[in-house]
């Protein structure tokens, strides 16, 4: 599958200047794509576009060619934000976040490394990492098809984080998920792409390599 | 007390949850945590999520949970923290960087925050500056804080602990999310504070990041100071001593990113002895006992199946 972001521009209603400019992005299955800009570039903003939660001034997100709103109730385009603690209700307990997902294999909740009695705590009731494994794990349900993770181990630490990412590497090639990595960590995209794009390279309409086309 | 600003003594905090109605667990979180911040100095502490790092800031300003004890003893300046001190000091001798960028009042624009309410000229002119040292803008200050992003948020954070002039400085994970220069900036910020004779204590998991500005760097597992080192002992595996210590350092993407099976125990199965028993490659059955401090040639810690290796060489 191809998930392709064509000549996205973007700007928030608050009058600000646009921060998207023209922006477009090819991601194929199985590909790690990373995506680094200095904080206020609009990493997250874009990754909310290809994720369907804000819709574009301008341009659009194709799936397979096909439009992402075209398909379905279950968004094949998952996104894992960059504060779990705000990425889930605080009043439901995190058996009910779990279940939120799309049926979401009991392979992925163990090697994920969850506890089964994580399941009955409120999230203020857990540390950071332990939330953020629950909100990868929600969000590589069965439909899942690219994952577009948002600086999810910043709030990690080290052996944390290569265990969560040794885990979605086999994960998503096994199933051949395509990834979008937003990182600040020069080491880290180094070790988990397979390539990087630079956002202030990209935006302003001097596409990068795929939007030329 | 030897002219310590800070010093952490034995720290245990517990937390009193409800099971199924009445049933009631403690929760020991936090056992024998100690650790020292010296006037100028700038010590960071680092530990894996979960082990408890916030909760040692927040025991130090008093703003536990309602359902958390701890014991043990915090002195500030040799003077033991009451809850009546901590009231006193919290927001103007010693401040603390939240870690959550939800600490923000959603509702109250940031420059507001910043200033904390005040109006007057001399507020204003200050926070204008500190901002601006971080690069957010006048326009800046008219803004709501979900209409910032993470990074910039996060600089809002730091910019409100750095309005007063404090003595000890607590900075809880001030660097997620902000790109490599920012975030040094802010840590280089910090530094000049311990310069300027401000103690710094930097809790974060980023050990890379804390070993390019920290004097020293004390480990935390599962709510235990497993180890303390200079910062120039982490140059080299060799020059640590705890198998943890050991294998955060391997864990690092420069350093193989060889990751551990295995997760920090939960407290409510915590082992007895090392809690990092269950994962160590050298644990044997005495770890399950009580495990003394050691002098080490770079700091000091918490493991006697080192000593006895180096003692079989």
């Amino acid at each position: 599958m191809i998930l392709e972001a064509r000549d996205i521009s973007f700007r928030y209603d608050n009058g600000n200047r646009r921060i998207l400019n023209r922006v477009s992005l090819r991601l194929e299955s199985g590909e790690r794509v990373g995506l680094s800009a200095p904080s206020g570039f609009g990493k997250t903003t874009f990754c909310k576009i290809l994720a369907g939660y804000e819709r574009p001034e301008s341009g659009q997100v194709l799936l397979d060619h096909r439009p992402l709103e075209e398909y379905g109730a279950y968004c094949p385009v998952q996104m894992v934000w960059q504060h779990p603690e705000l990425s889930v209700n605080p009043r439901r307990k995190m058996g009910t976040v779990l279940a939120e997902g799309d049926r979401i294999p009991e392979r992925i909740v163990r090697g994920l490394g969850i506890e089964k009695d994580w399941e009955n705590r409120y999230p203020g009731e857990l540390s950071g990492g332990e939330l953020q494994r629950f909100c990868i794990a929600r969000a590589l349900g069965e439909r899942t098809r690219f994952l577009l993770a948002d600086e999810i181990s910043t709030m990690l630490d080290l052996i944390t984080q290569s265990q969560i990412w040794n885990f979605l590497l086999e994960e998503t090639r096994r199933r051949n998920i395509g990834m979008l990595v937003v990182s600040h960590g020069e080491s880290l995209l180094n070790r988990v792409c397979t390539r990087t794009e630079y956002l202030e390279k990209i935006n302003g309409g001097e596409a990068g390599t795929d939007g030329r086309r | 007390m030897d002219g310590h600003l800070l010093e952490v003594k034995n720290l245990s905090i517990s937390f009193t949850q409800y099971e199924r109605g009445m049933r009631r667990t403690n929760l020991r979180t936090i056992r024998d945590l100690s650790v020292t911040v010296d006037p100028g100095e700038m010590v960071a502490v680092i530990g894996s999520s979960g082990s408890g790092k916030s909760l040692l800031a927040h025991a130090v300003m008093g703003i536990l949970p309602y359902n958390a004890s701890f014991t043990g003893e915090i002195f500030f300046q040799g003077e033991r923290l009451t809850a009546r001190r901590q009231r006193e000091l919290r927001g103007r001798e010693m401040v603390l960087v939240p870690q959550s960028v939800s600490y923000l009042d959603p509702l109250m624009k940031v420059g507001e925050q910043v200033r904390k309410g005040r109006r007057d000229p001399a507020s204003r002119e200050k926070s204008r500056q500190v901002l601006e040292s971080y690069g957010l803008g006048a326009e800046m200050e008219e803004l709501y804080p979900f209409q910032l992003s993470g990074g910039m948020t996060r600089r809002v954070l730091i910019s409100t602990a750095v309005m007063e002039e404090p003595k000890l400085v607590i900075a809880d994970e001030p660097t997620p999310g902000l790109h490599l220069e920012a975030a040094r900036r802010v840590l280089g910020h910090f530094r000049e504070m311990a310069q300027g004779g401000a103690g710094v204590l930097l809790i974060t998991h980023d050990l890379e990041l804390a070993l390019e500005v920290a004097d020293r760097v004390a480990v935390l597992y599962a709510g235990m100071t497993v180890e303390e080192a200079d910062s120039g002992a982490f140059q080299r595996e060799e020059t640590l001593s705890h198998p943890y210590t050991r294998a955060l350092w391997r864990a690092m993407p420069e350093h193989g990113f060889e990751s551990v099976p295995g997760v920090q125990p939960y407290v409510k199965d915590m082992p007895a002895g090392c809690p990092y028993r269950p994962r160590c490659p050298l644990a044997g059955p005495e770890c399950g006992g009580e495990i003394p401090l050691r002098r080490t040639e770079r700091g000091w810690v918490r493991c006697i199946r080192r000593r006895e290796e180096e003692e079989e060489k």
